[in-house]
């Protein structure tokens, strides 16, 4: 039988740890300032905010509509991308999002190893917190935009 | 270095394009393996740093598209994936890539795989040049082996290559084809007369006179010393002769002075003419026969089919004669 896709999100906790990978994003920072960069840091986080919000409106889409494959994917790419820009909270809940649907679409229970993790709809608001806490702190970051 | 950064993240192409960038190289951003294509089309890539999973043409696609065009240039072709799984790494190396890279990229990593991508560019370009001389060099050997150098025109062994498959020819869609073994008339007099250069720029002129005379479709070769073989393309007997004789008037039409060829005191032409048919050895042994006969009065034509024999001799021919006549004088070279 296969695990609960949505339960109580209030029972989320997000994993202690720090929000970004500060190293990282001056060093994105310093790459973006390099002549002939396609692109700024300001344009980069702006990028990476537009396209992280759509994918987590697209998750609940498919949360709702039981498409745990699309979920799966999406969720594969915001964890793909807040690596990239060093949102490693949010990469991090991501990969358990993408973990606790993969082990939904087999339809298998979650592992013993995994016992402590959340079904998919908690994950998925835990995502989204970690999001809303990943774009402010990137604001923070790189003043002046957004 | 052109670096093709291939992405439908937009964060993560957006990322390896600075990170590229700031190592020095130019790079082309494209948000699809469709676009990728078109962009590589356009430009080439020296390098491409390619996502793997890709909606339409992926990661897999792509690889094979390049893999599969055969302008011999190389492109080094690294993987970018978020996948973290063995049996993709080796999937896209079964697919042409030369490298699989982790997401998210690391810079410094990213540098040392550009410096190898550079040197395993540069070696096969290096490679497909070497192939390409070599190619070029074979095929320039293979027409010089062919080649007569003096004249140009082709050799002994490309004119035994050209009857046997005209022959062939003959045989199975019935063309018709004639031999017409030319020889210059008292040609070692000239050279003892005259020098060995000089006998070489009679057999270059009389060659490019021979050329002139003859249609594209009719080819000409080098037999061997001052000998050479026309082969006629379907034609009749009558069209046939009429070219020989045409031949033979533009070698005397040439008005090279030859003192030790009397009664002309110029180069002049012999000429041999028989059907390719049945084996090149027994055409080559009649058309040998009908020159024998012609240069028994040397300067004409004579022809010879299976079993028939005839010299023509040239108009205003001082020791002109019937074809009986020709075939018992004296053949002196």
């Amino acid at each position: 039988m296969a695990p609960p896709l949505s339960s109580d999100a209030t029972a989320v906790t997000r994993q202690p740890g720090p929000i970004l990978d500060l190293e990282r994003l001056t060093f994105l920072t310093e790459i973006c300032a390099a002549p002939g960069s396609p692109a700024a840091i300001g344009a980069l986080v702006d990028a990476f905010v537009e396209d992280g919000r759509l994918r987590v409106v697209e998750m609940e889409g498919s949360l709702r509509a039981g498409d745990l494959g699309t979920l799966a994917h999406l969720a594969n790419e915001l964890k793909g991308s807040s690596g990239t820009i060093g949102a490693v909270g949010l990469a991090d809940a991501a990969t358990r999002l993408l973990r606790q649907a993969r082990v939904a679409l087999r339809g298998q229970a979650v592992e013993p190893s995994e016992s402590a993790d959340y079904d998919v709809g908690q994950l998925l608001s835990l995502v989204a917190t970690e999001f809303q806490r990943a774009e402010t702190a990137l604001r923070a970051a790189v003043p002046g935009r957004l | 270095m052109r670096i093709l950064v291939v992405d439908d993240d937009r964060v993560a192409r957006l990322v390896a394009g600075a990170t590229v960038t700031s190592l020095g190289h130019e790079a082309v951003l494209a948000a699809s393996g469709e676009e990728a294509w078109a962009a590589y089309g356009e430009g080439g890539a020296d390098v491409v740093l390619t996502d793997w999973i890709m909606p339409g043409v992926d990661g897999r696609e792509l690889c094979r598209r390049i893999r599969a065009e055969p302008d011999g240039s190389y492109t080094y072709i690294a993987v970018v994936s978020s996948v973290s799984d063995r049996g993709d790494a080796m999937a896209a190396m079964e697919a042409g890539a030369d490298d699989y890279i982790a997401k998210p990229l690391d810079p410094a990593d990213l540098a040392v795989r550009l410096v190898v991508a550079s040197r395993v560019t540069v070696l096969h370009r290096r490679l497909a040049h070497h192939r390409h001389e070599l190619r070029r060099l074979h095929r320039e050997e293979a027409v010089n082996a062919r080649t007569d150098s003096l004249t140009g025109l082709g050799n002994r062994r490309s004119m035994d290559e050209e009857l046997v498959r005209l022959a062939a020819r003959d045989r199975r869609y019935g063309h018709h084809y004639w031999l017409m073994l030319c020889d210059l008339d008292r040609f070692k007099g000239y050279n003892d007369h005259y020098g060995h250069p000089a006998g070489d720029a009679v057999l270059a002129a009389v060659a490019d006179a021979l050329r002139n005379g003859l249609r594209d479709a009719d080819s000409l070769f080098r037999y061997g010393g001052e000998e050479f073989l026309a082969v006629l393309t379907e034609a009749s007997l009558e069209s046939a002769l009429e070219t020989a004789e045409r031949l033979r008037r533009q070698v005397e039409g040439l008005q090279i002075l030859h003192q030790r060829n009397a009664p002309w005191g110029m180069v002049t032409m012999s000429v041999g003419l028989t059907a390719l048919a049945g084996s090149v050895d027994m055409a080559v042994e009649r058309a040998d026969t009908a020159l024998y006969v012609a240069k028994a009065g040397r300067n004409r034509v004579a022809w010879r089919l299976e079993t028939d024999l005839v010299s023509i001799p040239a108009a205003a021919d001082p020791g002109a004669g019937d074809g009986e006549d020709a075939v018992r004088q004296e053949a002196t070279g």
